[in-house]
């Protein structure tokens, strides 16, 4: 390990949509996550999963999708966003399970 | 009802709390069936309306329709609906469309419908994916809204442009040839 000042690292794909999507404040949006790669069907996608403060109704999620997609396509992205919607309590639910069940795997695997 | 209103109907009845059968937390597997349910329903919407727009309705074409609905395959749906959701349809049916605009409508359902797709194929084959009853709420209203919107636009020229595409979708893609309507005709002049 040096003290060697080393240049801040750059900021991946993933980050600066994270970024771009940030610059707006929705009082009902309690964190935005990123993801890119191949859909399914071999195609380069975006996924944005909006963490909700708590469920929220039709319309206020068909404002927000619509507005991610546009702010997305605005900076020249070509590729097709899918934009997911979970509350914050439903998040951490999975979260846990996930934990559990990782637990779970190394419990059986060490045994 | 048609197919399609009974597949919401059944993908909407899925989440529903007040079932007994649906009290407590939600199963993956009902989130799961609700999901690729509800893509179901819009997938038959579509297919049902190009069906019928192109052979008519009426009990005696119903062999005919059948073969037109065989016809249309997920990727032809995915592609149409990737193009008119960005309003850049493929450069054939961009010739098809001529002058005629495609409202925001018409894109809302193509976005809507290429997004349940995927979920749906998520749904039906990603086993280690956990579901939410946001996120299937999110899926069963989307196609909901967007039964609605089509009813609002179905008779609109670029609508029918898009359910022709459906149809003709693998056809116009392995053609060569681009079909242009004359510039007096499709300028009106």
């Amino acid at each position: 390990m040096t003290n060697q000042p080393t240049a801040p690292p750059e900021m991946s794909e993933e980050s600066r949509i994270r970024q771009l999507l940030q610059e707006q404040t929705w009082d009902s949006v309690a964190a935005w996550k990123v993801e890119t790669g191949e859909d399914p069907f071999g195609d380069p996608a975006i996924w944005v999963r909006v963490i909700l403060e708590s469920s929220q109704e039709f319309e206020q999620r068909h404002k927000i999708h619509k507005w991610v997609r546009k702010e997305i396509a605005e900076s020249g992205e070509q590729r097709w966003v899918y934009v997911q919607f979970r509350t914050k309590q439903e998040q951490a639910d999975l979260d846990e399970l996930e934990r559990q069940e990782a637990l779970e795997e190394d419990r059986e695997e060490s045994a | 009802m048609s197919i399609a209103a009974d597949l919401l109907e059944q993908a909407k009845g899925l989440l529903d709390s007040k079932r007994p059968e649906n009290r407590g937390r939600p199963k993956q597997v009902d989130l799961r069936r609700s999901i690729s349910t509800a893509y179901y329903s819009l997938f038959s919407l579509l297919v049902e309306e190009a069906a019928t727009a192109m052979v008519g309705s009426g009990s005696k074409k119903k062999a005919l329709r059948g073969y037109v609905s065989r016809a249309i395959s997920h990727e032809a749906i995915r592609g149409v609906c990737k193009g008119f959701a960005n309003r850049n349809p493929d450069g054939k049916i961009k010739s098809a469309l001529g002058d005629h605009e495609i409202p925001d409508d018409l894109a809302d359902i193509a976005i809507t419908c290429h997004n349940l797709q995927f979920e749906r194929h998520e749904a039906d084959y990603n086993f280690i994916r956990n579901f939410t009853k946001e996120e299937a709420i999110n899926a069963v209203e989307g196609a909901t809204e967007a039964h609605r919107r089509w009813k609002v636009i179905k008779d609109n020229e670029a609508a029918k442009v898009f359910l022709t595409a459906l149809i003709v979708y693998k056809l116009v893609q392995a053609s060569g040839t681009t079909i242009r309507a004359s510039q007096s005709s499709v300028r009106g002049q």
